[in-house]
């Protein structure tokens, strides 16, 4: 016989709004390990565009907010092995993620 | 029997790339420790060959021995580490794995593939529905071909019918040179 929790149905407003801030928050490590600040005006400008983004409690934005902190992860993964190299696939990967705060905003619209 | 939720389930992505993270900046940590005391060694060794007295060569052979020691424990740190390191990289490879396979599973389209019976049934409509069409586009061409089969040509305007006319065909097959134009005008009339 096993208990399961009651799945809370539906994301909250909460829920968004710290995703939201961790992302936000990891792109201070991500310019920390950018050792040569080669990526450093990318990223500050990627930290502005997550701090203004607005939370919802609408499923779909916060499934591309959590793939956006998902791109942050590997972002971090990649800056902390890269040596003093350009790594092409960073500047891919922040791409990715202008991209993904795009189709948010478009996705909050509907 | 189970009270308690699976301790994996609670850990997110983010946990687990700060780990990776971690283990990857203390594994080079320990390579360049490892490194470091290579080149200590080896510089030990070549300052050994200038030494003459044999008690500051017992005292440096000391020292060397130290640095290997050193540098055995430092590679045993940094293969623990590695051996760690491995094992986060398939867990985040696992958390991934399962995250898109839910999200894939939550497209309705692919969901409806659990239903296969209605899958079949769509199918065989498709199906049925391509086949009645290719056979309305068959019976026209029949259709066509009857028609066209009654019709039979009109000899008057296609074929050879006054007695002139069999006269210049049969001239067409003479083995002869061509005659001007005027000769055949005056054979004709």
């Amino acid at each position: 016989m096993c208990f399961k929790k009651k799945k809370r149905l539906g994301v909250t407003y909460i829920d968004d709004r710290k995703c939201l801030l961790l992302a936000a928050q990891s792109v201070d490590v991500l310019i920390a390990l950018d050792k040569d600040e080669l990526y450093k005006d990318r990223l500050l400008a990627l930290q502005d565009s997550l701090l203004y983004l607005s939370p919802r409690e609408n499923q779909e934005v916060f499934d591309i907010d959590q793939k956006i902190a998902e791109k942050i992860g590997d972002l971090k993964l990649i800056l902390n092995k890269s040596d003093d190299i350009k790594d092409e696939s960073i500047d891919k990967i922040i791409t990715t993620i202008f991209v993904m705060i795009k189709e948010r905003d478009a996705k909050e619209l509907k | 029997m189970c009270f308690f939720k699976n301790k994996f389930e609670t850990l997110t992505r983010e946990e687990v790339v700060d780990t990776i993270c971690m283990l990857e900046r203390d594994e080079s940590l320990c390579e360049d420790r490892v490194n470091a005391l290579t080149e200590d060694i080896k510089a030990k060794l070549m300052e050994g060959k200038t030494l003459d007295n044999p008690l500051q060569r017992t005292f440096l052979v000391k020292k060397i021995t130290l640095l290997q020691e050193k540098r055995e424990r430092a590679i045993r740190q940094a293969m623990y580490i590695l051996y760690n390191l491995r094992l986060s990289e398939r867990l985040k490879d696992a958390i991934d794995d399962k995250a898109l396979v839910k999200k894939l599973a939550s497209i309705r389209s692919i969901k409806y593939f659990k239903d296969q019976r209605a899958l079949a049934l769509f199918l065989n409509d498709a199906l049925n529905t391509k086949i009645k069409e290719e056979d309305v586009l068959t019976d026209a061409d029949d259709t066509f071909k009857a028609i066209e089969e009654m019709y039979s040509e009109n000899l008057k305007i296609y074929g050879i019918s006054e007695l002139n006319e069999d006269s210049i065909l049969a001239f067409f097959e003479d083995e002869d040179p061509k005659p001007k134009v005027s000769e055949m005008n005056e054979e004709t009339k």
